[in-house]
């Protein structure tokens, strides 16, 4: 047990060292000048030279690599050309918002996953419909998805708002609004913060659901094959008792492992729909930094994103193993 | 990593719509439709009416009002020509990405399966370090870095697709390995070479075929987000994802604008769905 577990978090070690490395020879290797990126074409030769050996640059690469991995871990993560600012003090305003938005979208995956696994139980014409529109959402480009969310419940129906976390402004001590709004007993602005966030979360959310509901559905059909199943339905329970008592539970543990990998494509997904609904993230902060060839932002949003997914999916794997002695294998 | 071997995620949200496709006909009209948007690639500056780049008409011409059928655009650009146009730099490049996926990936997955031994062991740990990666951020990254255009996005998507289907050709070579053919061609002295080149790879195509054609779908879609970021062809170039991105801001004066081009990736998306499910249908009756 403790073996299995040190195990895996050497690998999770291994895998943060890759994914800095990776993004360490992006930095290194990309044809964009970052002296240049920060002085401005301009700037005479004496200038770039000298700061460029302020930056560390003609350093050897193992050097400049421990100095990146070095300051990584003292929460240095690097000026941002364009603010001039420290990227981490320019993120923690925008990770609570991504954050907010991506958990939101989890939980919409997977109640909209477990619907559609049930819906494929039944021959019922209005859930093939349910699942019709999954199937066809999740073959459409997030922002499409997006655009079209506004449209319907913002132009059309009014229901919802199109832009922003909140009506409000200012922020609370954790930034996640939800929890700000609940430690403040502010009920209204807490309401106001979900009404921002369904519309968002739910376009990021039918891709993965439809990952979920797929797999739920074919781990609902194997495992009711198993005897006791069998056995249930011969004592007399109903369809749903036997689903419902019985069937699910055993048929939810891959649904575990998977919702930690689409938490990979809730951030892309993330990304993309903050840029359509002004969502004060990293997603639009990110936009900015590709239009402005900002590397150090481009890079720490790449890694606390990335190691965010890397430690969730770490954390799922313990927690299999945990419940489940054969999965400790390998 | 187990969890992320087990699960081709990719494969499963692409086969999206049509999933279970049962006649022969309609599997061939699925894969019809998927020659008819490579027609459309191929003949788009006959088919585009006007020319994507250059304004024709009124700003914010809304569409099926004039004779630009889907209207214009924030300068008067026509919305269908750039349509045509963006579908046209699209497709190849998901075709393309899923090609070099397969062909990298095919490479690892066999050179591992049938070398066996440290090889095995080296190449297998290094493409599970590329699943336990979150994908499609990676590809982002990449493309940041190297700067937008077509070339980088597909180096930087192409270096994130390949793993999966490493893992996969790499089982198939392992279970054909075990088959009665290739057990009685050993018995006859078939040299290792020989049984690897001729008994077993020609049984991993089938199966590559299957998984590329599923595929296609969500290159297309990863390639469109990308697109959207701005990290694609630099404007006035027609891009599907980029054309939305540009004029989303617009929504509410001008719907048609920003939705079209969504409405084009859905409908390649579908269409690569489609045909991905009708030649899975069509190679499993064989």
């Amino acid at each position: 047990m403790l073996k299995f577990i040190a195990r895996r978090l050497l690998s999770l070690v291994i895998i943060l060292l890759v994914l800095t490395f990776l993004l360490f020879l992006m930095q290194t290797y990309s044809p964009i000048d970052p002296v240049r990126a920060i002085l401005g074409e301009k700037a005479n030769a004496a200038a770039l030279a000298a700061l460029r050996a302020k930056m560390g640059l003609d350093d050897p690469l193992y050097v400049q690599y421990f100095h990146y991995l070095g300051g990584l871990l003292h929460g240095d993560l690097g000026v941002s050309y364009r603010s001039r600012q420290p990227v981490i003090d320019d993120l923690k305003a925008f990770v609570p918002a991504t954050l907010e938005l991506g958990i939101a979208g989890m939980v919409i995956a997977v109640i909209l996953g477990v619907i559609f696994a049930l819906t494929t139980l039944s021959r019922s014409k209005p859930l093939a419909l349910f699942r019709g529109f999954i199937l066809t959402g999740a073959a459409a480009p997030t922002f499409l998805l997006g655009v079209l969310g506004v449209i319907l419940f913002y132009k059309t129906l009014g229901w919802l708002p199109a832009s922003g976390r909140s009506s409000e402004s200012g922020h609370g001590p954790t930034r996640f609004l939800l929890i700000d709004d609940i430690l403040a007993g502010n009920i209204t602005g807490f309401f106001d913060a979900i009404h921002h966030l369904i519309l968002p979360a739910l376009c990021i959310a039918i891709g993965p659901s439809l990952v979920i509901g797929r797999v739920f559905a074919s781990s609902l059909r194997s495992t009711l094959d198993y005897d006791y199943v069998r056995t249930a339905q011969a004592k007399g329970l109903t369809g749903s008792q036997v689903v419902g008592r019985h069937v699910i539970r055993n048929a939810s543990s891959p649904v575990l492992s998977l919702v930690g990998l689409q938490i990979g494509a809730m951030f892309a997904g993330a990304l993309v729909v903050e840029n359509i609904f002004s969502w004060p993230g990293l997603g639009l902060y990110m936009s900015g930094a590709i239009g402005a060839s900002d590397f150090p932002a481009i890079s720490a949003i790449t890694l606390i994103l990335g190691a965010g997914y890397i430690l969730v999916n770490a954390a799922v794997d313990i927690l299999q193993g945990v419940i489940d002695p054969r999965l400790r294998v390998a | 990593m187990t969890a992320a071997t087990l699960v081709p995620e990719r494969m499963r949200l692409a086969r999206g719509l049509g999933g279970r496709l049962s006649s022969e006909m309609l599997s061939w009209f699925c894969i019809g439709l998927f020659a008819l948007v490579c027609l459309i690639v191929v003949f788009a500056p006959l088919i585009a009416p006007y020319d994507p780049i250059q304004p024709i008409g009124a700003p914010y011409t809304p569409p099926f009002t004039s004779k630009y059928i889907l209207g214009t655009d924030s300068i008067g650009r026509d919305v269908l020509s750039r349509l045509i146009y963006g579908v046209q730099s699209t497709w190849p490049l998901g075709i393309l990405v899923v090609v070099i996926g397969i062909a990298i990936g095919g490479a690892v997955g066999a050179i591992a399966g049938v070398v066996g031994g440290w090889l095995d062991n080296l190449l297998m740990r290094v493409t599970d370090l590329f699943l336990a990666l979150p994908a499609a951020l990676v590809a982002i990254a990449i493309v940041a870095f190297l700067g937008p255009g077509t070339t980088n996005m597909l180096i930087g998507i192409s270096i994130v697709w390949w793993p999966y289907f490493a893992r996969i050709v790499r089982g198939e070579v392992h279970s054909l390995a075990a088959r009665p053919h290739v057990e009685a061609a050993r018995m006859t002295g078939v040299g290792r070479r020989r049984i690897a080149t001729r008994h077993i790879l020609p049984g991993v195509v089938p199966t590559l075929v299957v998984l590329a054609s599923i595929d296609i779908g969500s290159a297309i879609l990863t390639i469109s987000s990308l697109s959207f970021l701005g990290l694609g062809t630099p404007p006035p170039a027609a891009e599907l994802g980029a054309d939305a991105a540009h004029n989303a801001g617009f929504l509410l004066q001008a719907w048609w604008v920003p939705v079209i081009p969504g409405l084009g990736v859905l409908v390649l998306t579908i269409v690569a769905n489609l045909a991905g499910s009708g030649v899975r249908n069509l190679m499993l009756r064989r």
